[in-house]
């Protein structure tokens, strides 16, 4: 039975809040974290009874439109949260935290305790910083080892592969403010740290293409397995989200700006699988096209679009930096190959196969490991997973024939331990499959 | 044009039930009793019967409206997305353009 009004209001609803959506912002993607759960669709039997016909049909009457407004509390609630995420992306509203400035006073205070020529040149800089940054830089000082801190704030320091080090030593410690500062410390690169940064070494080991059959099959399926939709869901490996974020790059957004510096053939669309993994400073990044054609990308990260904008703000600064025009080349694929269609996986149940993963169409995963398999194998064996409320803390629910056969405990505060408690369960849950086909 | 979404749960039981059962939607349930003063038991126990198939009826159709109503949310989300990422595209072409307006120079100065 159809009911016309259903697409009709839904329509409506898209026409009304894509009006909003005209101006705004675009990050929003990344941590929507509503789903629709279906609390009222459990069957229940009704019977009415010619005894008892108008108390059955009051009370019958009565649970009817508690379920109905429950069903429809969990939509309602989801387009509110929708509207209120819009609105905080057209107002930008300022994170508080970041908001916080410090006295003008404590600035000076720091500055002043720099030798001259450093001094000069942080004052430079730091007049055009807004509050958030001029706090970063004090935060980050107090980070840096002494000497490190007065080597870098030396005009044309030559970072070694050492000073690397002990910087990289920091990096997973600062906030975006503080790695702007960092980015902006007037240093030169030693040629060796150059020749690493530039993928020289990395691109000598890449020359041969990549074919299909040297792909790993745990690489194979995880592409399989994570590309429900077929729309943009990607696999992000943590040392990629490392360098994403060091190049502030938006994970959800990462694709979109990363493929302006592809010679990506064809057309790259929203449809586009992507997988980001990364080894050192080189993000490997594969494009996966909807019929299976995936091209892989050796992109050494800082001479992209990250060095691209440091770039630009240092030659608005006055200041100009060698290698500024490698943001304008164009990387070219390091392997090209064919791989499965990407559409065709996970054709049951693929919107609660997307929420199982707290993914929507075009947010990112970061996953690894064995559960990719698992929810592969998962799939094959009939097992539904499903999260038990609405909330990304909620726990996830096994079923086999519509009973909760595994359980996890960990919420979601932690995305490896939430993952492992996800894999737990499959196990358990797969485990009870082997056994009762045996049973048979 | 909100007004067409049923903005109750009653709205919504009305909306389903009236083209299964029209006599158990809430408007007509008040109704019954007066209706069918001078129906007899066997008559109660027909019709008792024809609201249990109702209500049975109307469980599916109501299955089936969530059902649709979730694939229509799903629809609306992924079309939002692809609007933001139109907008964002635009957007970046514009500013990647003016940043090469402004590094230009200083590039080919290196």
């Amino acid at each position: 039975m159809k009911y016309s009004f259903i697409p009709l209001a839904w329509n409506c609803i898209g026409e009304c809040r894509m009006c909003s959506l005209e101006s705004s912002p675009t990050n929003f993607q990344a941590t929507e974290n509503q789903e629709i759960t279906r609390k009222a669709d459990t069957k229940e039997t009704h019977e009415i009874h010619a005894e008892s016909l108008s108390v059955d049909l009051q009370q019958t009457t009565g649970q009817k439109i508690k379920q109905a407004q429950e069903g429809l509390k969990v939509f309602t609630d989801m387009m509110t949260n929708f509207d209120k995420r819009m609105d905080e992306f057209r107002q930008k509203k300022p994170n508080p935290q970041e908001s916080q400035s410090l006295p003008a006073e404590r600035i000076d205070q720091m500055l002043n305790s720099l030798p001259p020529a450093q001094r000069d040149f942080m004052k430079i800089a730091t007049m055009e910083w807004p509050p958030t940054h001029q706090e970063a830089f004090v935060t980050l000082s107090s980070k840096l080892p002494a000497d490190m801190r007065q080597h870098l704030l030396q005009e044309k320091a030559v970072l070694s592969i050492n000073d690397f080090r002990q910087i990289g030593n920091i990096i997973p410690s600062l906030n975006r403010q503080e790695l702007d500062i960092l980015m902006l410390m007037p240093v030169t690169l030693h040629p060796e740290v150059e020749n690493i940064l530039s993928g020289t070494e990395l691109n000598s080991a890449q020359e041969k293409p990549l074919e299909k059959t040297q792909r790993s099959p745990a690489q194979q399926s995880n592409n399989e397995a994570m590309s429900s939709s077929g729309k943009a869901v990607g696999i992000t490996t943590d040392a990629a989200m490392r360098i994403l974020d060091r190049e502030f790059l938006d994970y959800g957004l990462g694709t979109n700006i990363i493929s302006k510096f592809l010679n990506i053939s064809g057309e790259t669309t929203f449809d586009t699988f992507t997988v980001f993994t990364a080894i050192g400073n080189t993000l490997y990044a594969e494009f996966i096209g909807a019929d299976g054609t995936a091209q892989k990308f050796a992109i050494p990260m800082g001479k992209g679009e990250g060095e691209r904008m440091r770039a630009s703000l240092k030659t608005m600064n006055g200041k100009s930096q060698a290698g500024v025009q490698e943001g304008f080349k164009k990387f070219e694929p390091i392997a090209t190959y064919h791989t499965t269609k990407v559409e065709t996986i996970y054709h049951k149940k693929p919107v609660d196969r997307i929420n199982v993963l707290g993914i929507y169409e075009c947010d990112i995963v970061k996953t690894a490991g064995k559960l990719p398999e698992l929810y592969r194998q998962a799939d094959k064996s009939n097992i539904l997973i499903e999260r038990t409320g609405s909330g990304m803390h909620s726990p996830m629910v096994a079923k086999i024939d519509g009973r909760i056969v595994a359980m996890t405990t960990k919420g979601f505060e932690d995305r490896d331990e939430w993952e492992k408690g996800i894999e737990k369960m499959l196990e358990e849950a797969l485990k009870m499959v082997q056994e009762k086909k045996k049973a048979r | 044009m909100k007004s067409i979404i049923p903005l109750s749960g009653t709205q919504l039981y009305d909306a389903l039930m009236a083209s299964i059962e029209p006599e158990l939607t809430t408007t007509e349930l008040p109704l019954l009793e007066e209706k069918y003063k001078s129906e007899t038991p066997e008559q109660a126990k027909i019709r008792a019967v024809r609201y249990t198939k109702a209500y049975a009826e109307y469980d599916k159709a109501y299955e089936a409206y969530m059902g649709d109503a979730k694939v229509h949310l799903s629809l609306f989300r992924k079309s939002a997305f692809q609007s933001l990422e139109a907008e964002s595209r635009t957007k970046e072409a514009s500013a990647l353009s003016v940043l090469e307006l402004q590094l230009l120079p200083a590039t080919t100065a290196l």
